[in-house]
């Protein structure tokens, strides 16, 4: 849907920055995201510094179906037929 | 003819200020035939810059008559008098944080801030072409230079000459200086003159950038129909800085294994 936001970023030596992405669930599954990042050595611009993620269970996203709504095809009583067969006091 | 000069007349004129040293020399001579010339010798010394020239004549007795016999009066060329020579020497980085095997450019300008032209200006006091390195020096190379590569030139006064030289650090963590300085002649007095000898502000030599991305979901689990966001955690795990400029995701696996949630 959007992303990413920041679009660029400055990072000093040891530090880290997020860059963030939104997406919507259209369907239902597990999803593995893999992604990509290029930078340029502020010493020496343009010299490329790349790298990317590694696919595991931690970038996994997994969307369910929502859950049925259950009807009865059955009419509503007032009273549940089963009250007269209650076992009496 | 036999003609005695009993007396040499000088005047000076100009802006400059000289003192007469010593002079005439000879003081007087005998000029025993017709042809006959006698060379006289003053020595000043300037002690003002500006100008000056000299104007004489020389006054004779004949020795037949006794009559008194003026020459025609000589001009010499002018002078100039030129403060010495100063070279004045400065220096700069192109810049104060390089990464590991990357290289900087050093300027030394060389200026003569004095009067008279020097020439022969090297400018190194070794006369080789290193510029003095300090702190990691060992790990610090040069790659080029100096551009243009013109050891011996020569500064009119006010002119300046920049020279270029390229370097590379090549050990991490390091932090170099470079200092240097000319040297020449003035091209009146033949005496030598030296610049001052400045250092350049440190140069720090850092690790290489590198990056490192990971990619966390909030929520990691949701149902069809809502909104879920990737965290993309970008770590630089060099020293230097970097500008990351492009980022990019794409589904790299999917399977239709979610079933409904159970319902509560």
């Amino acid at each position: 849907m959007t992303g990413p936001v920041p679009a660029v970023q400055a990072i000093p030596g040891g530090q880290a920055r997020i860059f963030t992405y939104t997406y919507s669930a259209t369907s239902t599954g597990v999803f593995n995201f893999t992604g990509g990042v290029y930078g340029y050595d502020g010493n020496l611009y343009p010299l490329p510094v790349s790298a990317s993620n590694v696919v595991a269970a931690a970038n996994q996203v997994t969307v369910y179906q929502n859950s049925p709504n259950l009807l009865s095809p059955w009419p509503r009583r007032s009273a549940a037929p089963w009250a007269s067969c209650a076992p009496s006091s | 003819m036999q003609s005695v000069p009993s007396n040499l007349l000088t005047n000076i004129s100009g802006t400059a200020g000289v003192v007469q040293i010593s002079g005439p020399a000879p003081a007087s001579a005998a000029l025993v035939t017709p042809t006959a010339m006698a060379s006289f010798t003053w020595v000043y010394q300037a002690t003002t810059v500006g100008w000056f020239k000299f104007s004489a004549w020389a006054t004779g007795q004949d020795s037949l008559n006794y009559n008194w016999i003026n020459s025609a009066g000589v001009v010499s060329n002018v002078v100039t008098v030129q403060a010495p020579g100063q070279l004045t020497a400065s220096m700069a980085v192109q810049r104060l944080t390089v990464s590991e095997n990357q290289d900087v450019e050093i300027h030394l300008t060389v200026t003569n801030t004095g009067g008279a032209a020097i020439q022969n200006i090297w400018t190194t006091d070794t006369g080789t072409l290193e510029l003095g390195v300090n702190g990691s020096a060992a790990s610090t190379i040069r790659v080029a230079g100096p551009f243009p590569a013109a050891p011996g030139f020569t500064l009119a006064s006010g002119a300046s000459n920049t020279l270029t030289w390229t370097y590379r650090g090549t050990a991490i963590p390091g932090v170099i200086s470079f200092s240097g300085m000319a040297v020449g002649t003035d091209q009146n007095t033949g005496q030598a003159v030296f610049s001052n000898a400045p250092t350049s502000v440190s140069v720090s030599v850092q690790a290489n950038p590198a990056l490192m991305m990971e990619i966390y979901p909030q929520p990691a689990s949701l149902t069809q129909g809502n909104v879920f966001t990737l965290l993309l955690t970008v770590t630089n795990t060099g020293t230097a800085g970097l500008t990351a400029d492009a980022v990019g995701v794409t589904v790299a696996a999917w399977s239709r294994s979610a079933r409904p949630l159970p319902s509560t």
